[in-house]
């Protein structure tokens, strides 16, 4: 080996290196895996899983919220990953809303599908709760959008980011700028006013990212 | 649509017994505004009084505070509410959120009995901790065998939106003889508004008794405690200030610092190097006592909430110290010191942080004004409430003699950082979140027009450039956000 080889070849391994951890975060594969049940009625893939971890039992927050006679919201994005690459193929959005309406005494469940508003009513907490993170028959995509080769594949997988109440943030709080001048001027406190500017805030009161098994369409 | 109406009131009969048992779709309807009977599955929009508000939970927080927010959405006794989905009660919540104060926020509705109209709105709160701890100081080098302390806060004064923290720090006695242990303590309160109007106040005061050490002899980058002596200096002071907001991200501030220094300088002290040269020393400080005051202009532009929104935004500071006799000082100096960072959020929600700071002094600055080089480096240990405990200068990454280095009167450094965020959540047993960083950057420190001459006679580098790396989590908790890293380990051992 001579000239420019050895060199390269470090330059690609050290890349490769590098970009691993991010690669290993940008793809929806390496999310933990939730199961659910796909079904394939007329042209739609419909879906059923059930997310508990959006509202825990023992999560006062989440109960406080529910019985607090307004509206505590469900969002629920959907997206159809073809397995093994990065093609997405579609992507989908399901409302839910759940309150306990204080006269009436019982717990009213909407959910907005492509039809509009739907609603249920429960009488105990448990079982309004048990509907609002179960996705039932929900549709996923059309099945004219995959390709039907069988076990052999192509395999598909759905994407899930579940909200609980998302935030909506908006612009300034009137607080003014707490700069800690106080603290002093050493170089500690410019590092410090400049230090934390990134990093995530939280999306939402509670947030659930999983993806399904994957799944195929029987050729016909 | 007669067939859903059909079916719809047939539904409406089964939901009165509705539950656990039956099958969930079992009762599922269309929306139809038709619909009647007592037990229908009625979401339509109410009008509701409120009749009163109760807020529970508050401890910390004044009612006055909370008050205010309700106030300025209109959600106040006396006031209608659009039942159930009111959009101010949403906006209420995030407010109070925002704040800071609050772990959790819910609103209620309680009906009065006997009132299809009438209602009681309950603010639930659960207060957060509004004590952080601002810095832990702890470590230990070849000069002192350990060093500890604390800085606090309270953000939230008296329920008034008033900042009071405090610090101190203590250290063991020094590895030099007739020297004797540093402490420092500081106190300090800031009300970032004063009520509704566009003004902020601070106040600090300090006490700090100083051991410094100074090299007389050996290599210049040899941290062994026995090549230094030190002399002693005490400082007593405080900061006053003001602060304006411009607009709702720029801000300007004008602060005025007096302190009396009783310093203890030795008789003509020199340093002999490795070839036996005895050279003069300036220990950059007035003998006995002495007043050093100084007047402070910073401008503050923070664009963190387009982070947030648009996934880009910065802070920039400037700031700007004069002292002379003008201000009733002994000094002559003025001190430019400027910082900024830009973030980026990257297609995979990772971030990117490029930073740069840099600074000079014209004139004659006191010693703890002067850039000292542990304060740029990242794994060598800095100035603790302006005191040093160690005699370690910055590794010499480039060869280039920055560990010859440790006062300066010019300094730039740039970074820039990636940030790889873990987890974030609101609700929290302690660890709301946390980020892995890796910083990778370069710094200079430059010394005073005497010490370039020096070195352009010892052949030596002016601009000497040192390594500042940092890999570590970045853990964003109730008490203040705490950095576990490989500099911060760096420092606090003697290595």
């Amino acid at each position: 080996m001579s000239g420019p080889g050895p060199s390269l070849r470090r330059r690609t391994i050290l890349g490769g290196l590098l970009s691993l951890p991010l690669v290993a975060f940008v793809r929806p594969e390496s999310l933990v895996q939730k199961s659910a049940e796909f079904t394939e009625v007329g042209n739609s893939i419909q879906m059923t899983v059930s997310l508990p971890a959006l509202i825990r039992a023992n999560d006062q927050e989440a109960l406080d919220s529910i019985d607090s006679g307004f509206d505590t919201t469900m969002e629920y994005t959907l997206r159809v990953w073809e397995h093994g690459t990065r093609q997405r193929v579609a992507t989908r959005t399901v409302v839910m809303k759940l309150r306990r309406d204080p006269w009436k005494k019982h717990y009213l469940l909407r959910t907005k599908g492509s039809s509009g508003w739907s609603k249920r009513s429960f009488t105990k907490r448990s079982d309004a709760i048990a509907a609002a993170v179960t996705l039932d028959g929900i549709k996923v995509c059309s099945a004219s959008l995959l390709t039907r080769g069988g076990d052999a594949g192509p395999f598909y997988f759905v994407e899930i980011v579940a909200m609980r109440n998302p935030l909506r943030r908006g612009r300034g709080g009137g607080r003014g700028t707490e700069t800690h001048r106080g603290q002093g001027r050493d170089a500690e406190w410019f590092r410090r006013l400049v230090e934390t500017l990134a990093g995530e805030r939280a999306k939402a009161e509670k947030v659930v990212h999983v993806r399904t098994n994957p799944f195929f369409l029987v050729p016909r | 649509m007669a067939w859903a109406a059909l079916l719809g009131a047939l539904f409406g009969l089964l939901i009165t017994n509705s539950s656990a048992g039956a099958s969930p779709w079992a009762v599922t309807l269309a929306d139809h505004d038709d619909a009647s009977g007592p037990e229908r599955l009625d979401d339509r929009r109410r009008v509701l009084l409120v009749e009163r508000v109760v807020i529970t939970g508050r401890e910390q927080v004044s009612e006055r505070q909370i008050m205010t927010i309700l106030e300025r959405e209109g959600l106040v006794a006396g006031t209608e509410l659009v039942w159930p989905d009111d959009e101010r009660v949403d906006r209420v919540r995030n407010r109070l959120r925002a704040t800071g104060y609050f772990k959790r926020v819910t609103l209620r509705v309680v009906p009065l009995p006997d009132d299809l109209t009438r209602v009681e709105l309950s603010v639930d709160v659960v207060e957060r901790s509004t004590v952080s701890v601002s810095d832990v100081y702890l470590g230990t080098s070849a000069l002192t065998p350990f060093h500890g302390g604390i800085a606090l806060a309270e953000r939230n004064f008296l329920g008034r939106g008033v900042l009071l923290g405090g610090a101190l720090v203590w250290g063991a006695q020094p590895r030099i003889a007739r020297s004797r242990r540093q402490q420092a303590y500081k106190v300090f309160a800031e009300a970032p508004r004063l009520r509704s109007a566009p003004l902020g106040v601070l106040a600090s005061g300090w006490f700090i008794s100083a051991s410094e050490p100074y090299r007389v002899a050996g290599a210049e980058d040899d941290p062994t405690p026995t090549l230094f002596q030190t002399f002693e200096y005490d400082r007593i002071g405080g900061q006053v200030g003001l602060s304006f907001p411009l607009t709702s991200r720029l801000e300007v501030a004008a602060d005025y610092t007096f302190e009396r220094i009783e310093s203890f300088l030795p008789a003509n002290p020199v340093r002999v190097d490795e070839a036996g040269v005895v050279h003069e020393l300036d220990l950059d400080l007035l003998d006995g006592t002495h007043r050093h005051t100084a007047v402070d202009f910073s401008f503050t532009y923070d664009g963190r909430d387009e982070l947030f929104l648009a996934g880009k935004g910065g802070r920039v500071v400037l700031d700007i110290r004069a002292s002379s006799g003008a201000t009733g000082s002994e000094y002559d100096y003025i001190k430019l010191v400027a910082a900024g960072a830009y973030s980026f959020r990257l297609p995979w929600r990772h971030w990117l942080t490029p930073r740069a700071s840099g600074g000079q002094i014209g004139g004659r600055a006191p010693l703890f004004e002067r850039f000292y080089s542990g304060d740029l480096s990242a794994w060598t240990p800095g100035r603790t409430q302006g005191l040093r405990y160690s005699t370690r200068n910055p590794f010499d990454v480039f060869g280039t003699g920055i560990d010859n280095r440790e006062y300066g009167d010019l300094f730039g450094r740039v970074d820039l950082e990636y940030a790889w965020p873990l987890f974030r959540r609101t609700r929290t047993r302690g660890v709301y979140g946390g980020d892995l960083y890796l910083s990778l950057g370069v710094f200079t420190l430059v010394g005073n027009a005497d010490e370039r001459r020096r070195r352009r006679a010892a052949n030596e580098a002016r601009v000497p450039i040192g390594a500042a790396a940092d890999l570590g989590l970045r853990l964003d908790t109730a008490l203040g956000t705490f950095n576990v890293s490989i500099g911060n380990v760096l420092r606090r051992t003697p290595l």
